[in-house]
């Protein structure tokens, strides 16, 4: 070969220090600007998207990175807030009376510095510290924890991992839900009236966190271990043969991401300084709110989650007066990024000064790009197979074009509401035909849903067998027109759907996508008839999902030899 | 001593004896074929070897330890390495990368030092780096070093699977069919190839071929399967003569 290849592949130095503390130095120096000239919303939507970062990039370590699909990380981040909480709660009390009471030298430089109340360095330096301390606790609390989800779930792979870490996080949730020590069901604030849950995120801490995590994770696929996490992802069997310990490089990228959510958790909790155990704040819907940031953005890219991360916080907080529609929004990504785009925005690729001229190049149709035109040309074709559904029996073909009409009708709906958004945000007055597109056809599709459903209860009354459990088995038949089993019959075809249409976890995803968007649409049908719905069907969702999950499982119990695959 | 010894190795998978009863010695620095029909066990006897199965019965030793029931990582540490009959490389990554990332037990850092970007891992980094190109020249795949592994020709993502396997540094490999797909005297070429390697690399080989003409030019000894049984076992000559070989081959 040519004498320029022999040694082409320089390794640049730690960069990443200079960039650390660059960073650093200019969250000091914005610091002032954002908590200055910022109204308390916009600091609002800043912090969380902040967060959100955290929760996207680390959950991007297991299901980009290492090619693991887990939708449990909220359960990990409920770990890390509780537990940071409880120590910023009772810890800073149990130290402050402990060092009263003259067990302890105050006087200790170490010590010293958790001693809020006590004179010396400044109070909020020592509750930084402090808060410091939480953090990586909580951290470490999650990352415990993901060693011990890891572990079971390494066996399980695509939709089947999804529906256990699922599963897990719900756990999680429930167990805090229980947890009276912790405020319970009514949530964490502290004990009060003396010590309250502090709030001590700020956008400096919050960023700095943000930095770290991007700067770890970078850092990490730089060097051979963040490779065999790669290496897993693209050949399992592969990664084995060249000497990667499959089982703990995947407990290890579970382990660091767990403890990363539970950094995220910390912030959260000393940010809202009230936690609820909801399915929103901790639970199933704020698993696919990051999924769906780490799918937008593409998985296996940093760059890319960052991005979606801070999109997918801002565009939801300006949909904030069409409260219900947030969770249609991520449905959406979910949906179409399986559609037209399975790898995400950026796929693998991180956005790096490179990136900006390749964009150039590919616009301009060059070198490896197809051009603009020939790509939305690819689009439409592939569009086109999937909307046509090849090859199946003419009435699953109908069934599946109907349901495919779902999600696309949705947009159709959906996109007048963006616009009314985007509107607003440039803070000028909706269009007259905004206005008017979006409200009527938004509610038509929603009470048809909603009465489709609604049908099924009804249609279980008349079986007599069903009328006469119902009380007993709680069945929900008039209560709640349209519960649990409502979005069964819609559920069912749509989940036979994904599976014709995709594997492992991109059917997962889609099928998580169809049902929330059915749940959503649901709820808003149910809106005459009461919000409370909303949230009940949701849990309904979840609890579907982990049946046909068990089910599923327990048809694949014929397990097949690990060698099945080596040849 | 030899460095692997397979002491009397079946694999069964329901009621199919996928290999039965085989044993076989290998010598440091020699080169061993295992010959034999579609579906007579060969790559089973490999994913036996390689601990991707636990064989039903029987011994394997490797480098004077006793290895079977363990991981295939673990023994790809102590120096057993393998290509794929169907080509296994890492999906999305570079021909580069599908052997840097071999390159990771070499690399000489810790996850700390990764995570911090210490000197240890810019000169960890530089080594594996240097070693890959090094390996890639060998192999001819330099100029490509950029393009993704899959995107390659058959034949060169053959040699890519080779040059990832040494990058672990083994002292044994396994070459699961090398030359499929291949005519003759490129086979016969590949042959030389394997020859040189064994001598560059102080490496022992043991190579699956179909085709018993191919491998008798380079193969110390040659270990015959049929429907997993090892119907013959010696010499290139000695197994050619052998009247069991002669009928499996030629036979039906
Ligand atoms: N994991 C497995 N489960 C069941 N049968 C298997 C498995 N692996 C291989 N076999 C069977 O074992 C026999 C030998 O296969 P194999 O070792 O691949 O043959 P060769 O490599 O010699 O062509 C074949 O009949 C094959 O179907
Ligand atoms: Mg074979």
């Amino acid at each position: 070969m040519a004498a320029a290849d022999a040694r082409p592949q320089a390794v640049h130095s730690g960069s990443i220090w200079r960039w650390l503390l660059a960073v650093t130095l200019a969250l000091a120096l914005a610091e002032p600007l954002v908590t200055g000239h910022t109204s308390g919303y916009a600091q609002r939507i800043i912090i969380l998207a902040g967060i959100n970062i955290v929760l996207a990039v680390s959950l991007n370590l297991v299901n980009g990175i290492t090619g693991q699909f887990s939708i449990g990380h909220a359960g990990f981040m409920a770990i890390g807030a509780y537990v940071s909480a409880a120590i910023t709660v009772f810890g800073g009390l149990a130290l402050e009376q402990w060092a009263a009471s003259g067990h302890l030298d105050p006087a200790r430089p170490v010590l010293n510095l958790f001693l809020v109340g006590q004179p010396g360095l400044g109070v909020q330096l020592r509750a930084q510290v402090w808060f410091a301390f939480a953090l990586l606790s909580g951290g470490a609390a999650a990352a415990l924890a993901g060693v011990l989800v890891g572990l079971p779930t390494l066996r399980l792979r695509g939709d089947y991992l999804a529906i256990a870490t699922l599963g897990f996080g719900e756990i999680v949730r429930v167990i805090l839900l229980n947890l009276d020590v912790v405020g319970g069901a009514s949530g964490f604030t502290g004990t009060q009236p003396f010590n309250k849950l502090p709030s001590y995120t700020n956008f400096f801490n919050t960023y700095l966190c943000a930095a770290v995590t991007v700067f770890a994770i970078t850092a990490l696929g730089r060097s051979t271990r963040g490779r065999a996490l790669v290496a897993i992802r693209d050949d399992e069997v592969a990664a084995e043969a060249v000497g990667i310990d499959t089982i703990r490089f995947k407990v290890g990228a579970f382990a660091l991401s767990a403890f990363f959510a539970g950094v995220a958790g910390g912030l959260l909790a000393h940010y809202l300084s009230v936690i609820i155990p909801t399915p929103t704040m901790f639970g199933f819907m704020r698993s696919i709110e990051i999924i769906a940031m780490v799918v937008l953005g593409g998985t296996g890219s940093t760059t890319g989650a960052v991005l979606a991360a801070i999109v997918l916080t801002v565009l939801p907080e300006r949909l904030r007066d069409l409260d219900q529609w947030r969770m249609v929004l991520y449905a959406e990504v979910l949906i179409v990024m399986m559609l037209v785009r399975r790898q995400g925005l950026l796929g693998r690729a991180e956005l790096t000064d490179a990136s900006w001229r390749r964009l150039g190049e590919w616009l301009r149709g060059g070198r490896r790009g197809g051009g603009l035109k020939r790509t939305l040309g690819t689009w439409r074709d592939a569009l086109r197979q999937r909307f046509f559904v090849v090859g199946m029996a003419p009435l699953t073909g109908w069934v599946a074009l109907g349901l495919w009409c779902l999600p696309i009708l949705d947009l159709l709906i959906f996109l007048p509401a963006l616009g009314e958004m985007l509107t607003r945000a440039l803070n000028a007055k909706p269009a007259a035909w905004l206005a008017y597109a979006g409200l009527p056809p938004r509610m038509f599709a929603a009470d048809v849903v909603s009465a489709l459903t609604s049908l099924v209860p009804a249609g279980l009354k008349a079986v007599p067998i069903f009328a006469a459990l119902a009380p007993q088995i709680k069945l929900p038949l008039e209560a709640n027109p349209g519960l649990s089993l409502a979005v069964l019959p819609l559920a069912l075809p749509w989940a036979a759907l994904c599976t014709r249409l995709a594997r492992g976890d991109k059917r997962a995803l889609l099928w998580l996508g169809g049902l929330l968007l059915l749940a959503t649409w649901h709820a808003l049908g149910n809106l005459a008839g009461g919000m409370h719905g909303g949230r009940v069907l949701v849990e309904t969702v979840v609890a579907l999902l982990a049946l046909a999950g068990l089910a599923t499982q327990l048809g694949a119990r014929r397990r097949l030899p690990a060698g099945e695959e080596a040849r | 001593m030899a460095l692997l010894s397979l002491r009397g190795i079946s694999q069964r998978f329901g009621g199919l004896l996928a290999v039965s009863e085989v044993s076989l010695d290998v010598e440091p620095g020699s080169i061993v074929g295992v010959i034999g029909p579609n579906g007579a066990g060969k790559t089973t006897l490999f994913n036996c070897i390689t601990g991707v199965y636990d064989p039903t019965e029987g011994e394997i030793w490797f480098d004077e330890h006793r290895v079977d029931g363990l991981r295939t990582s673990e023994l790809a540490r102590r120096g057993v390495a393998r290509t794929f009959q169907n080509i296994r490389l890492f999906r999305g990554c570079t021909v580069f990368d599908n052997v840097r990332i071999a390159g990771h037990l070499h690399a000489g850092y810790g996850l700390l030092a990764a995570l911090t970007q210490v000197p240890a891992w810019r000169r960890g980094e530089q080594r594996v780096a240097d070693r890959t190109m090094a390996l890639l020249d060998r192999f001819g795949l330099a100029a490509q070093r950029d393009e993704l592994g899959t995107s390659l020709p058959y034949g060169d993502q053959r040699r890519l699977e080779m040059a990832r396997a040494l990058a672990t540094e083994p002292k044994l490999l396994l070459l699961d069919e090398p030359a499929a797909g291949m005519n003759p005297t490129e086979k016969v070429e590949l042959m030389g190839q394997i020859r040189r390697l064994r001598d560059d690399f102080d490496l022992t080989i043991l190579l699956i071929e179909h085709d018993m003409k191919v491998v008798m030019g380079i193969c110390e000894r040659i270990l015959v399967l049929d429907h997993g049984e090892p119907i013959a076992l010696g010499t290139p000559p000695e197994v050619r003569a052998d009247p069991a070989v002669i009928r499996a081959y030629l036979g039906e």
